[in-house]
């Protein structure tokens, strides 16, 4: 079983590390970012998940692909208008 | 300008624990197009640069008071980047647009295929071409104050994150700076005549 790395996510501007496992879903991360960070106001589903070139990154991608990166966590715009 | 009540020192420290986390991270957001040109509290301006064109191009300029903050939601206005003036409607570079689902799913038959109808709708809204628009959107003072939204207290969005400067950000960003592709260019052609043309006499 490969070793748990860190994962750098920047959560609405406040970055903080989270351990995971190279092979599980980067979705997987959300909810320890949010705890680690204080966020608790939304659900994990609220929030989307982008690489630092502003791509969304969904379910179907790896830890692994993303180690050394640091990614970005913000609260979805939702409703308004 | 909107009066200071909350003690000043409250406000001012979680602005500059705002701007200090943007600093941190500063150049990931500069290779974005995102430049921190100004934070002297209550105000913070932006300007947001559309780098994926061919020539880079300055979309807007974006402006935020956090005045009373975060007892209050931040202002934010989009404003002309070289003058910081507010942005008329009829002046805006963008409109923060974003595709809503379409009512009933209405859709249309494109070469025997249907496709849905996806209405658009911007985040910026006004009423006459020459209001300052103001941003709709939960976590933006503009939106919590209209009467529209006395259901939608800010109390509710204060504790997510809402108001926060990069989350804001990402908001202009991915609604009006990344959908940006191209740019669009009129070439018209005016003829102009100046003069005669002649053989001159020998």
């Amino acid at each position: 079983m490969p070793e748990d790395v860190v994962i750098t996510i920047v959560v609405n501007g406040q970055p903080t590390q989270v351990e995971a496992n190279p092979d599980a879903s980067l979705q997987s991360l959300i909810g320890p970012a949010l705890t680690q960070t204080g966020n608790a106001g939304q659900p994990p589903e609220n929030w989307e998940l982008r690489d630092a070139q502003g791509k969304e990154l969904t379910a179907h991608d790896k830890v692994e692909a993303f180690i050394g990166q640091t990614l970005f966590l913000n609260l979805k715009a939702g409703f308004g208008g | 300008m909107p009066t200071q009540f909350v003690e000043p020192a409250v406000s001012r420290a979680k602005f500059e624990r705002e701007v200090a986390e943007y600093r941190k991270l500063e150049q990931e957001y500069r290779s974005r197009g995102w430049f921190l040109l100004e934070a002297e509290f209550p105000a913070a301006f932006v300007v947001m640069v559309a780098r994926q064109l061919p020539v880079p191009a300055v979309v807007t300029g974006v402006r935020f008071d956090y005045t009373n903050y975060d007892f209050e939601p931040p202002s934010v206005q989009l404003v002309n980047p070289f003058t910081g003036a507010p942005y008329l409607a009829r002046e805006l570079p963008i409109r923060l647009d974003r595709q809503v689902a379409a009512p009933d799913g209405i859709q249309i038959q494109v070469g025997g295929q249907p496709v849905p109808i996806l209405p658009v709708q911007p985040y910026m809204q006004w009423y006459s071409p020459d209001d300052v628009p103001f941003m709709c959107l939960p976590g933006v003072r503009e939106y919590h104050q209209h009467p529209a939204h006395s259901g939608d207290r800010w109390e509710l969005h204060r504790a997510t994150g809402a108001g926060r400067l990069v989350r804001l950000l990402e908001v202009v960003n991915r609604y009006g700076v990344e959908p940006i592709d191209n740019f669009a260019v009129q070439l018209q052609f005016v003829p102009q005549i100046q003069g005669f043309h002649s053989n001159p006499p020998k």
